[in-house]
């Protein structure tokens, strides 16, 4: 069981909005694998059940992830789903949390995934 | 269509039902494969490299991207309008190199549609002096906005920090509240801060470094007359 | 969805067990699979939450084989209970033929009982799909309560509560024992195939 302190989930907050929203990430969500919310960085752009995107998020994660033990390839390394006009990457961070990004086509993947290692071995660091 | 004779399913399916669930207490074809075109385009090494920078970038696509950009440089010596548009590329990827996730991302739009002009003036055979021209300058005018976005970071981000409303975790997480006394500026802590520092650092390198290149390409459009 | 293939004489049924979190869906599916699995050459898929909770669904492919010409295969799932999970409910009833409504017998669990039943409903409202009509059978789960001495529900309540308008076929089960789990079972397959085959006749 991983021990979140208050000012962490704060820290957590500060670098989501400075690394990702401030580059024009549209939202940056921290969940924990049973798909609970407990940092949420909001930019610009419409509002969304983010309770329920956390879920089906955490969903689909584990989903994939038991599809490639059928596999037997136990690493999930990418998993981003593109839509029309947003983007969904998804990052597993420090074992027990969910890093989900919706983003823009003004972001490339490639450049989220190279801010989200950045954020995720600070995280590793710190935490 | 043929009905199914559903008395003898039932019979047979409760027959099977009570077999199975009884508590008794226990080609392949290989795909083939695309057959190798020979691609005449010179920009085909290019083009995939590009393409993955959309998806990962890593040290070695960019150094594979610096070095792709080198031969064709060396290839299309004597064309002006190629040149300006790969050497633009050139610096955004030292650029990128460099800086790597302190980069700001319209770097990486700069990238994309760099490489976007530098295949029409290369694969358009007719496409006029005029427009050559229009597009090279395009890009020149997105990597001057590049300095600006540079130029605005100098503000910083201790905007004014709005504490968000978090819900306490459920499943297996705990949150408590922090007893020591955490310097804070601004509502930030100590450890932000100090992240935040060390882009800072970055973005004045940054600056310095478009700014040189930026003097450069003028330079040589100058010496070239494009 | 049902899928009845003439020219391949196969048959596929979705059941879905529904229910209150914590009711012994999972439980019932584990149970047929520790039991029964070998026997019809099955393999459990669970996408759980550290905590073994349900967070999508849990699903359970089962062969019957050939049955009057006709390859039968059942899939079973789960959905997860929880509340928060209600999208995540929505989406596995999708396509589903079959019900097996899983309440919990414990006194404390009557709202719940009632809650997830409401929310059925709902969800097979969106898919255009009638509660009435649909192949569905109730198991008033957690029998084995009654010997802890926790309070539970009498099956009179239970089905005044649940099944006064429904008139769906009950079994009072204890998952966790095994009791009327195979028979639960055996009634919904029964059930949805004569359906989905009245249907396509």
């Amino acid at each position: 069981m991983n021990l979140l302190l208050e000012e962490k989930l704060n820290l957590v907050y500060d670098i989501l909005s400075f690394d990702l929203i401030d580059n024009g990430v549209r939202s940056a969500i921290l969940a924990d694998l049973a798909g609970n919310v407990l940092v949420d960085a909001q930019g610009n752009g419409h509002q969304f059940d983010k309770q329920s995107l956390a879920s089906l998020a955490a969903g689909n994660f584990i989903a994939v992830s038991t599809l490639l033990n059928c596999l037997e390839d136990t690493e999930l390394t990418l998993l981003f789903h593109k839509g029309k006009n947003l983007s969904i990457h998804f990052k597993k961070i420090l074992d027990d949390f969910l890093l989900i990004s919706i983003f823009d086509k003004n972001i490339s993947l490639g450049f989220l995934r190279l801010k989200i290692e950045k954020i995720e071995s600070f995280f590793s660091s710190t935490f | 269509m043929e009905k199914i004779d559903f008395t003898s399913f039932e019979k047979e399916l409760e027959k099977k039902l009570n077999t199975i669930l009884c508590e008794d207490h226990e080609q392949s074809n290989i795909p083939k494969r695309k057959s190798d075109r020979v691609i005449i385009y010179p920009l085909h090494n290019l083009k995939k490299i590009v393409l993955s920078l959309e998806w990962e970038i890593s040290e070695e696509s960019i150094i594979q991207y610096l070095k792709q950009l080198k031969y064709l440089g060396e290839i299309f010596a004597k064309d002006k309008n190629i040149t300006v548009l790969l050497r633009i590329q050139t610096i955004l990827g030292k650029y990128i190199k460099r800086f790597k996730s302190d980069t700001n991302p319209y770097a990486f739009t700069i990238v994309q549609t760099a490489f976007r002009s530098l295949d029409k003036i290369i694969c358009g055979k007719n496409l006029p002096d005029s427009e050559k021209r229009q597009l090279i300058s395009l890009e020149i005018k997105r990597y001057k906005k590049l300095k600006q976005l540079l130029d605005k970071n100098k503000n910083g981000y201790l905007k004014k920090r709005v504490i968000p409303k978090r819900p306490l975790a459920q499943s297996g997480l705990c949150i408590k509240k922090h007893s020591h006394n955490t310097e804070k500026a601004h509502g930030y802590s100590k450890e932000f801060l100090i992240y935040r520092q060390l882009f800072e650092k970055s973005i004045s390198e940054m600056k310095l470094f478009i700014r040189n290149e930026l003097r450069k390409l003028r330079m040589e459009l100058r010496s070239k007359k494009v | 969805m049902a899928y009845i293939n003439r020219k391949s004489n196969e048959i596929r049924l979705k059941i879905v067990y529904y229910g209150p979190a914590l009711s012994g869906k999972t439980t019932n599916l584990l149970y047929v699979y520790k039991n029964f699995s070998k026997r019809s050459n099955s393999k459990l898929i669970t996408i759980n939450t550290d905590g073994d909770r349900t967070l999508f669904f849990d699903f359970l492919p089962f062969d019957l084989g050939s049955i009057n010409g006709f390859n039968v295969r059942v899939q079973l799932f789960t959905v997860p209970g929880q509340d928060k999970y209600l999208t995540t409910r929505k989406l596995v009833i999708n396509g589903v033929d079959g019900i097996v409504f899983v309440a919990d017998m414990a006194a404390s669990q009557r709202m719940n009982n009632l809650l997830a039943l409401k929310d059925l409903y709902k969800n097979l409202v969106g898919y255009n799909k009638s509660i009435f009509k649909i192949p569905m059978v109730f198991q008033f789960n957690k029998q084995d309560l009654v010997k802890n001495g926790t309070p539970t529900l009498p099956e009179k309540k239970l089905l005044k509560d649940l099944n006064c308008k429904l008139r769906k076929p009950c079994y009072i089960a204890s998952a966790l024992n095994g009791k009327n789990v195979a028979a639960t079972l055996k009634k919904i397959i029964s059930m949805t195939s004569s359906n989905l085959i009245n249907n396509f006749n």
